[in-house]
């Protein structure tokens, strides 16, 4: 039981993630709650690309630099990886980073502003970002520019964990 | 006046006569120049708006006011472009932050919005965007300024 479910939670892709989005949008069971139905499509939209590129990176700099990835591995599971997420993918590519930044702020107001509404448009234009971000995050671009911009990526982590240290947190 | 002495007269006249005109000349392209600019700045002040939180930050923090002074030339450059591609386009300025993040993860958020049919053209206008001020400024810049684009 315990092995099934740890093997279960390694192998769990997040790509279901985004074909659960798809198929929740067009859904017309959900039409009653039409708007918690477009706010759980943009959520996962977002944990889809999330999750893919964080494992992506994790596995790409294991493979390229210890210290890096040990700097990586220091805030994986914590909040703080979104963050950091977002940093590396404006230093790899500003257009990529940029759209992720959008992403999130579309999740931000899908799963904590109440205030706002959230329709059809927020989940169309959630899927559209997560389609360019897969298609500039697919796994070869990815290794090659953290390949080129791996000293980049270090310094960056390294301050993070300096700042860390001034809050008293690390 | 017989030809000769109107000739010596043009020979003289006419290097005061040049300069004079390149005087003019420069006078009124600065008069041009000027006046476009200071219209630009005024159609780019018509169309930005800045959000209370970024203005109250921006009273006690010098760090945010050089992210500000960043964001504003960003802002700058993407509209001119915008101009220059027959766009409709406003920008509000609002600063924003990681709320997962453990540290204050501030960054000056620029939001233009666009008045365009497609997003697809969006998207590509945006890249072309990004690419251009990555150019200009280098990609540290987005360190401290994200810039997102949406239909108006």
């Amino acid at each position: 039981m315990g092995n099934d479910s740890l093997r279960y939670r390694i192998n769990f892709s997040p790509d279901s993630f985004k074909e659960l989005a798809k198929q929740l949008m067009q859904d017309p069971d959900y039409r009653v709650v039409d708007e918690a139905r477009y706010r759980t499509v943009v959520s996962r939209f977002y944990y889809a690309v999330f999750l893919e590129i964080r494992e992506r990176i994790r596995q790409f700099l294991q493979t390229l630099d210890a210290e890096t990835f040990r700097l990586f591995m220091y805030f994986f599971k914590t909040g703080e990886i979104h963050a950091i997420i977002r940093e590396i993918l404006h230093l790899l590519d500003p257009f990529v980073g940029n759209i992720f930044s959008k992403l999130h702020l579309e999740r931000r107001k899908a799963d904590y502003e109440l205030d706002e509404y959230v329709g059809f448009p927020n989940a169309y234009k959630a899927s559209k970002l997560v389609q360019k971000l897969q298609q500039r995050t697919a796994e070869q671009t990815l290794r090659m520019l953290l390949n080129e911009n791996l000293p980049k990526v270090n310094r960056a982590l390294k301050a993070r964990v300096k700042r860390r240290r001034c809050h008293g947190r690390y | 006046m017989s030809r000769v002495q109107l000739l010596i007269c043009a020979e003289e006249r006419e290097p005061a006569d040049e300069a004079t005109l390149s005087v003019q000349r420069y006078d009124y392209i600065e008069y041009v120049w000027t006046r476009e600019l200071s219209e630009y700045i005024q159609r780019l002040r018509e169309r930005s708006t800045i959000t209370r939180k970024l203005n109250e930050v921006l009273e006690r923090s010098e760090n945010m006011r050089l992210a500000f002074d960043l964001a504003r030339d960003i802002a700058f450059h993407i509209g001119f472009l915008l101009d220059q591609l027959g766009i409709d386009w406003h920008v509000e300025y609002d600063l924003d932050e990681w709320p997962e993040s453990e540290l204050e993860d501030l960054y000056v958020l620029l939001s233009f919005k666009l008045v365009i049919d497609d997003y697809d053209e969006l998207l590509k206008i945006w890249e072309y965007c990004i690419k251009e001020i990555e150019g200009r400024l280098g990609r540290e810049v987005f360190r401290w300024v994200t810039i997102v684009f949406d239909i108006e």
